[in-house]
Order: C-alpha cells, then sequence, then structure tokens
C-alpha cells in the first residue's frame, strides 16, 4: 500500500471524529478515542510478525513486528532512530513523544501494529543538525535544555502545538506542553522558546 | 578585550546535538552482537541469602553468562568514599541489606530473554528483622545493620556523635530574652531522572571501555581497575551526553558487573536497569533526616544562642554519601555570625536503600530546619522575619572559623547575604506587601503569603585537580581538551568561554572534546559539588594564557614586532596602535612542520578550607493556600545568588531557575512512600512520584548578584546547586505566612493542609 499525505488524510477524516473533542479524545487515550483508533487499525496477528507500512519522516518504511512490540522499540532498536528517547517507558513523562498523523502521542504507548498506514514524525524528520526547525533554533537561542535528554519530546509537543495553535498565549504553551516531564526545570525557557518561534515564524 | 565573551549569553555549544536527537546518550548506543545484561535484586530489606540457584537460569536459551558473588572480586565497594559494600552480595558476606541490593547478573541475547531469566534465578532468603526507622535503629534490640561490615550500634564512623561548637551555648541561652525550640524532619528525596541507568561494557584484548552517563570518569576508572585487578591504563570510561545527574551517579554497581559480564562472554554487554530503579535500589536518594533546633534570641532579634541535633538516615550502607551529614553542618555553621553554636550530628544505618548525593549535598536537609526555625522565633519574637536574618546573618567583611581557621570572607568573594535579602524584598515589594498575617492578595479563601529563606553552601572541595590542553590549529580552530563530563549544566560552554576570552579567540573556531578518561583529567575527582567552573574553569584560563603567550611569540616574528606590542582579539593577533595585524591561522601557520601551538594549564586546588569557596544567596517565595482545597500555588518565586562573576547569564539563570523548580518539588510534590510492612517503595514511577511539570511553576526571577571571588577564573564562583538548597524552605515559611500553620515536615500536601486547618491549626 502505498501512503501519501493526501491517503493518510483520507483515512483519518474518514476513521475519526473530525471535532476537536473526538481529536482530544485520541490524544488522551479515552476509551471513545481509543475505539475510534482502533477502528483504523487493521486486525493484528500476536503471536506472528505483522507487516506494517507507515510514513515515517515522509518516507514510506515498511517493517514487520511482532503485535507487542512498541513503536518505540521499532524506532529505536529496529530503525536505529534513536532520537526519540526512552524515559519511564510508562506513558508518565513524554520522552519518547513522536507526531501521529500530526498530532503528539507517547511511542512507548504505541503498538508499531497501530500505525500501520498512518503518518509518523519522530525528531530525525523535524530538522537536523545543518537544518534546524525555527523551534529547534529558538531552543538552542533561549537555552531551553539542559542535559537535553526530554528535549526531542518536548520540541515534537511544540511542534504540534503551533501547528495547531501558530500564536499560543504562556499559558497556552504550558498547556500543550503540559505531558512532557523536564526534570532538569528548563520550563521558564522552554516556554520562552516556543513564544520566540511563535513569533519569529509569525513575522516572517 | 575588545569582544568580551565572558559575561554574555551564549548558546550551549553542543545545542545542535541536543535538539536534533542526534546527541548519544549511553541508552543509545549499541554494538554488533552486543548482548544485554539486566541484574537480580533484592526483595527483602534484610535477609541472609542461604542459596542462589542460577542452572534454570543457564539452561535458558539465549543466556550467555549468570554471575553471583562467587564469579566477582570480593574487594571493597566502592573504592572511592565509603568502600563498605560488595559489588554483588552472596560470597562470604551473605546477606542482602536493602530492597533492590545486587545478589546476580545476567547477560543474554536479548531483553526478553534477559528478563525472563531473571526470573528463573532462584534465591533462598531467610528473611531477618528490619528496621526502616533512623530514631530506633540505635536502641538496644534493633536490627543490626552493618555487623558485618564493622559499624557497631548501626552508626557511622566519627558520627556518635560529630560535635561542632563555637563559643559557650549555655551562656548564650542565659543571654536570651526569647527562646525557641522546634522539631524538623525531611523525606527522601530519589533524583528521578528520566532516562533508565545504563552501560556499555567492552573489552579489546586487556583493554575493557566503559560507556555511562558519569559525572566522576575518572575515579570510575580507577575503581573498575581496582575491582577487576588490571591496571589502570587498560580502562577507558566514557561519558558523553549524560542524561540527568544531579549526583545520582555518584555510585553504582551495574557497571563494574557489566564489565565482569562482557569479560565473561567475550562480548560486548549493554546494562539497561528498569525504570524503578531511579526510585527503589538506586543508592543515590537524598538522605531522609530530623532534627531539633533550640534559639535564644535578645528581644531586637540578635540571636545569642543555637543548638541543633541532626540525625542523618545514611540507609544500608554509606555508598557515596558518607560527608553529606557533615556539609550539612557546615552548611549551617557558615551562615550565622552566632556567636555561641553547637551542632550535634548523628548518621545512622537502617534497612533503608542507601542514600548518597543528590544536588545541594547535606545542605538542603539542614537549611529546612534552621530556616524554618528562624522563621518561627520571628513569629515569636514578633519581628519580620527578614530583620531576624539581616541581623544574625554573615556579613561581607566578617572572619569566620571554619575547620580550625579563619576565614576572612573579603578574600573569598565576600558574604553577599544582605545584598541577596535587599534584593529579594525589593522583587517581592515585601515591604509594602509582608505582614505577620499574610501578604497583601487574593481575599477570602484563598490566602497569600511570602516568605524566604538564605542559603549558604561550599562548592567544590580538596584535594582536586584539573587539567586543561589546547591546540591551536594551522587552521585556527582551537581545539580545548579537558575530561570534564557535559552534566547539562553548561560546563563545555562555559569552558569554552573562558578559553575564548583569555586566548581572544572567536568563539565559534573554540572545539571542545571532553567526557574521556583518555583527555586530561578535570576536576579529576569528577563533575560535582558545583566545581567545574571554578576548578576546571581555572585549569582553561591557565591553558589560555600559556597558549597565548606561545602564539604572540610565534606572531612577534611574523609581524616583525616584538611581544609587548601585541594583543588578541577576535582570532587575531593585532600590533599596538597600528592596523597591522596577523590571523591565528596564519601565525600558526609560520611553524614549521604544520606544527600546532599548544598550551597546558593545571589547576592544583589549595584552598585553606575543604570547601574550594562559598556560596551565599536566598529565595524568596510568594504562595496563594486555597483553604477549602488545601492547594499551595506557588505563584512566584525570586532567587539571588551570588555567582562570583556570571559567566554565561542564560545558563546561570537556568541552573537557578532548574535548581529551584526541584526545590519547589521537594517542598510541595514529591512524596516518596514506602511500604513499612513490606519496605518496598509504592512510589516507583512519575505517575505516583510527582515531579514538578511546566504547569507547577511560577513567575520566577533570578538574580545573579556579582561579587568577584578573587581566585576564580574572571572572578567566578561555583553555583549550580545552590537554589535547591533553600527553595523549599522559603515555600513553608511562605506558607506559615498565609494560614499561619507552621509545618515540620515535607512535602506539604493538601491533605496536610486540610488537617492542620480542622485541627484549627490555622489563624
Amino acid at each position: 500500500m502505498r501512503v501519501s499525505r493526501r491517503g493518510l488524510f483520507k483515512i483519518i477524516i474518514g476513521g475519526v471524529a473530525t471535532t476537536a473533542a473526538g481529536v482530544t479524545a485520541l490524544v488522551l487515550g479515552t476509551k471513545q478515542g481509543r475505539a475510534a483508533f482502533e477502528s483504523l487499525v487493521p486486525a493484528a496477528t500476536p503471536a506472528a510478525s505483522n507487516d506494517i507500512v507507515m510514513s515515517l519522516n515522509g518516507s514510506e518504511v515498511r517493517i514487520t513486528a511482532k503485535a507487542n512490540r512498541t513503536l518505540l522499540k521499532v524506532l529505536r532498536e529496529d530503525l536505529s532512530l534513536t532520537g526519540t528517547k526512552p524515559g519511564c517507558s510508562n506513558g508518565e513523562c513524554g520522552s519518547c513523544t513522536v507526531l501521529l498523523d500530526g498530532m503528539p502521542i507517547y511511542s512507548c504507548q504505541r503498538l508499531a501494529v497501530e500505525v500501520d498506514g498512518h503518518q509518523v514524525t519522530t525528531i530525525e524528520g523535524v530538522g537536523s543538525v545543518g537544518r534546524l526547525s525555527a523551534l529547534q533554533r529558538a531552543f538552542i537561542d533561549e537555552g531551553a535544555f539542559q542535559c537535553g535528554y526530554c528535549t526531542p519530546g518536548f520540541i515534537l509537543s511544540a511542534t504540534a502545538l503551533l501547528q495547531s495553535n501558530p500564536n499560543p498565549s504562556a499559558d497556552e504553551v504550558r498547556e500543550g506542553l503540559s505531558g512532557n516531564i523536564c526534570r532538569c526545570g528548563s520550563y521558564p525557557h522552554i516556554t520562552n522558546a516556543v513564544l520566540s518561534a511563535a513569533k519569529g515564524v509569525n513575522s516572517e | 578585550m575588545s569582544n568580551p565573551v565572558v559575561g554574555t549569553s551564549v548558546p550551549d555549544v553542543r545545542g545542535k546535538e541536543r535538539v536534533t536527537g542526534t546527541a548519544q546518550y549511553t541508552i543509545d548506543l549499541s554494538r554488533p552482537n552486543m548482548l544485554v545484561g539486566r541484574v537480580v535484586r533484592s526483595t527483602y530489606p534484610n535477609a541472609k541469602i542461604l542459596s542462589i540457584d542460577t542452572s534454570k537460569a543457564e539452561s535458558l536459551p539465549g543466556v550467555k553468562a549468570v554471575i553471583t558473588g562467587k564469579d566477582v572480586p570480593e574487594i571493597p565497594f566502592p573504592p572511592f568514599l565509603s568502600y563498605d559494600m560488595r559489588v554483588l552480595a552472596g560470597a562470604s558476606d551473605s546477606y542482602v541489606r536493602f530492597v533492590g541490593d545486587e545478589v546476580a547478573a545476567i547477560a543474554a541475547e536479548t531483553e526478553e530473554i534477559a528478563d525472563a531469566a531473571a526470573k528463573l534465578v532462584e534465591v533462598g532468603y531467610q528473611p531477618l528483622p528490619f528496621n526502616l526507622d533512623a530514631k530506633t535503629t540505635t536502641q538496644p534490640g534493633a536490627p543490626d545493620v552493618e555487623s558485618s561490615l564493622g559499624y557497631p550500634g548501626n552508626v557511622q564512623l566519627g558520627y556518635s556523635p560529630l560535635v561542632m561548637a563555637r563559643g559557650d551555648v549555655d551562656a548564650g541561652f542565659a543571654q536570651a530574652d526569647v527562646v525557641f525550640e522546634g522539631e524538623y524532619q525531611v523525606p527522601p528525596q530519589p533524583a528521578a531522572s528520566l532516562r533508565p541507568f545504563s552501560c556499555l561494557a567492552e573489552w579489546d584484548g586487556p583493554n575493557l571501555t566503559v560507556y555511562n552517563d558519569s559525572q566522576v570518569i575518572f575515579v570510575r576508572q580507577g575503581e573498575l581497575a581496582d575491582l577487576l585487578g588490571i591496571p589502570t591504563a587498560n580502562v577507558r570510561v566514557v561519558s558523553q551526553y549524560m542524561g540527568g545527574g544531579f549526583g545520582e551517579d555518584n555510585l553504582y554497581r551495574f557497571i563494574p558487573l557489566a564489565a565482569v559480564l562482557a569479560k565473561k562472554t567475550s562480548r560486548p554487554v549493554k546494562m539497561v536497569m528498569p525504570q524503578d530503579y531511579a526510585f527503589e535500589g538506586s543508592p543515590n536518594k537524598r538522605h531522609a533526616a530530623s532534627f531539633t533546633v533550640k534559639l535564644g534570641a535578645k528581644s531586637d532579634g540578635t540571636i545569642t544562642a543555637m543548638d541543633l541535633q541532626a540525625t542523618y538516615d545514611k540507609g544500608a550502607y554509606l555508598a557515596g554519601g558518607a560527608s553529606v551529614p557533615y556539609v550539612g553542618a557546615r552548611a549551617v555553621f557558615n551562615g550565622y555570625r552566632v556567636p555561641n553554636m553547637r551542632y550535634t550530628t548523628y548518621a545512622v544505618f537502617t534497612d533503608n536503600p542507601p542514600a548518597g548525593a543528590f544536588r545541594g549535598y547535606g545542605g538542603v536537609q539542614s537549611n529546612f530546619a534552621v530556616q524554618s526555625a528562624i522563621d518561627d522565633l520571628a513569629e515569636k519574637l514578633g519581628m519580620d522575619p527578614t530583620d531576624v536574618q539581616y541581623l544574625n546573618c554573615i556579613r561581607p567583611d566578617d572572619v569566620l572559623e571554619i575547620e580550625g581557621r579563619p576565614v576572612d570572607f573579603t578574600q573569598v568573594g565576600g558574604s553577599a547575604f544582605m545584598e541577596a535579602i535587599e534584593k529579594g524584598k525589593a522583587a517581592t515589594d515585601w515591604k509594602s506587601r509582608w505582614s505577620a498575617s499574610g501578604a497583601a492578595g487574593a481575599p477570602g479563601q484563598v490566602r497569600t503569603g511570602l516568605g524566604m529563606a538564605l542559603l549558604t553552601y561550599g562548592f567544590g572541595h580538596k584535594p582536586d585537580t584539573a587539567n586543561v590542553s589546547i591546540y591551536i590549529r594551522p587552521s585556527g580552530q582551537v581545539d580545548v581538551m579537558t575530561g570534564t563530563a557535559d552534566l547539562g549544566g553548561g560546563q563545555p560552554t562555559t569552558i569554552s568561554m573562558i578559553v575564548a576570552e583569555e586566548l581572544g579567540a572567536r568563539l565559534e573556531d573554540v572545539s571542545i572534546s571532553l567526557g574521556d578518561t583518555n583527555l586530561p583529567p578535570a576536576p579529576f575527582l569528577g563533575t560535582f559539588g558545583s566545581r567545574t567552573t571554578f576548578i576546571a574553569g581555572n585549569a582553561a584560563k591557565l591553558a589560555a594564557a600559556d597558549a597565548r603567550q606561545k602564539l604572540l611569540a610565534a606572531a612577534a616574528g611574523v609581524l616583525g614586532t616584538t611581544q609587548d606590542q601585541l594583543g588578541t582579539s577576535g582570532s587575531q593577533v593585532l600590533v599596538n596602535g597600528s592596523d597591522q595585524s596577523a590571523t591565528f591561522s596564519e601565525v600558526v601557520r609560520s611553524l614549521p612542520g604544520g606544527a600546532s601551538i599548544e598550551g597546558a594549564g593545571e589547576y592544583v586546588h589549595t584552598a585553606q578550607t575543604s570547601r574550594s569557596g562559598f556560596q551565599f544567596g536566598a529565595c524568596f517565595a510568594e504562595v496563594e493556600v486555597n483553604q477549602w482545597t488545601g492547594k499551595i500555588g506557588v505563584k512566584k518565586l525570586v532567587m539571588a545568588q551570588d555567582y562570583g562573576r556570571v559567566i554565561n547569564p542564560r545558563a546561570a539563570e537556568g541552573q537557578m531557575q532548574g535548581a529551584a523548580i526541584q526545590g519547589l518539588g521537594y517542598g510541595i510534590l514529591e512524596d516518596y512512600v514506602v511500604d513499612a510492612t513490606t519496605a518496598q517503595s509504592i512510589t516507583r514511577d512519575w505517575l505516583y512520584y510527582r515531579v514538578p511539570t511546566i504547569m507547577d511553576v511560577p513567575e520566577m526571577s533570578s538574580i545573579a548578584i556579582e561579587n568577584p571571588d578573587p581566585r576564580g577564573p574572571f572572578g567566578a564562583k561555583g553555583g549550580g546547586e545552590s537554589m535547591i538548597i533553600c527553595t523549599h524552605s522559603a515555600i513553608r515559611n511562605a506558607v506559615a505566612n498565609a494560614i499561619g500553620v507552621r509545618f515540620t515536615s515535607l512535602p506539604i500536601t493538601p491533605q496536610m493542609v486540610i488537617e492542620a486547618l480542622k485541627a484549627g491549626g490555622g489563624r
């Protein structure tokens, strides 16, 4: 199956409630959101390997994975994309945040089979050392990290936030990043970075 | 200098790697043919190991090695501070002493196999009575925690008790108009860094390389060499990017275990500890401690006597925190000009997991007791607490006896207490808003309060040395080589800035290599205790000065003048009073044979006192307490801290904010709960152990005070830890101001607020 951006868009529109509430439910992992999501996922074979096709950072990727294998493990161990950081591996800290069809999710809480036919963005798809995104640049300029371990997760959450709300208030930034933990406590600089990136993009 | 670097906000020199996910933390490393390591840990807090049967685990396909106590050297561990552990229990010392004590280790082809094998290791335990209470552990009949290790009566050597005193305490109380007595206690605090603990060990013939997120690579190198009985030169330890840190990496047994497993299997072994290791088994939590404080004061607020007793809970081993109680006492003694002081410290063993090093090492606990007590005394005196603090704190020109020597504070950058108090009051509008019955603010059920606390802390300690090498390449690039770890506090950027400033180079021409024992050791002891800017920074400055001297000597020939006519700026050598110049590259390329110009700097720590220097500061907190829900909302934190000289303002601000946010967590959120019947932690993940999120962060104002320490590089002091030492105390005092309840333990939860108000504790 060839995954195109347009095709994915159709799948999403067709399969999931398109209201803001529906999307929120999906993100929060509520029962309704989960049910809506599961309606999209082809039935997986638990013991055997499953063929999965996803659009990963803009390229089609075909993998096989057991039904119990998480997206986090597939990204890091099978695809060597170690920019996605494992933290609690329990859906609490946000270190492993990636975008699924543009929405931030914890990749430790998503089975690889669930992303079949969907679009996944990791930190490697956001920018590179030679070509930073405006948000990545702002994180550096504002000193929005210390040890940097949680940083890729924060940048993905913030990327999604700015896509849905290009001109957020400080409170909206905090709300949008409340699912990510930074134990170094770089939060004030993180808020500054997101606001400054928004300002920069909006003035361009 | 025409283009100053020091004192300007500079982005992290390794920032691009961090924001793109290309920074490789230990957990990101892998090797072809790599095995996965796992550790089997005790589920009992105190037990005798009767048997360990590894046969089922060994027969599982894919398991390559299972080791127990008999397979590892029995030399004491860690060979750094305490020497009182074994790498694995089970050989001649057949006891486990805390939940999480390591018993066996496994190397297998996959994680799944290693996990399955860990469950197949059968350990026969004879459970023994245990005691988790530091108050009763020294009483007759209490279970003996350390019997086989030579700590009679469950007391740390030298702490039975340790008494520090000056003046005559009894005479001091006799002079007092008011005497206040209080009891305070603080809980353990795990660092709770998000990155799982891990290491990768690989052998190449007789040579071992270990990758880990370590602050102490040179100490670890020696530790591994001792333990494995091989020359230190055969061990290389690499720590490139650390996830977290905060002191928690001072000591770990899974690292030598990975080395032993890798040797045994002749394959690289990557050991990844489970996530709950951050909460249980990780031997580096903050020590729980309890205090009694007695203060005597004149009616004008002058404190005439302070008498304190502290009991620090070591857990089952000294581990990496042997000097924590001493540092705690010092942090009180160095803060006040009170003539009569006595500080009596007990440090006792229990069957809790070992306590060790965590940011603010020792000072966080005693700060809570003393800063709460002084606030409570001020209430009893009917005074503004800032006035009591101002009257009694160490002043800029005080001379204080520390460790038997008079320390003239004017020689070490002065005491910034008074300035910190003045700036904190201004930033919170204290004069017009504070009253003894709360601050002007929200009316009704939500009460507003203002509170403050002081901190002092000795950064660095001796003996320590640092070495930095510098090479100015023919391309003009300046390579800085030093073994310091990149802990996340901006260390590589700070050192690069110091080099650029001293050398007259552009910062973008400076490139730094670090975090590897193949590089010059700096600081030798490790990147902890807020020492890197001071100790490694001094070495970097010396190395840059050395390189600059050689550069000028070479440039004199190129430019046809004498050295004394030359200066450097912007990676160029300039001739005074002329527009003649040569780039660094041109000068170096004039040397024969494509050589580089080398500079070397060694800084040997020779401070009079055991600590390199002294930090002073204050935190001011504004809180709103909802008397219906018990919720404490921290509205504002003002941090005023003496950095001596700020090298990188934004990084310094980040350290103040981050430390204060961790202190906020300790004050009102982070509640480490252990089940008293099993000794197992209930709060073993980030859902139940609640560290601050972005939603908990108040308005923050960071004030860097600059009273240069003449011994520091460009006057700089260390300061990465300071604000964690007093933020929890400031919040506690603000809560007391808001609702009139003077809490004596942490964290102050909504439940505690409601219960105290129900019991009539409010005003």
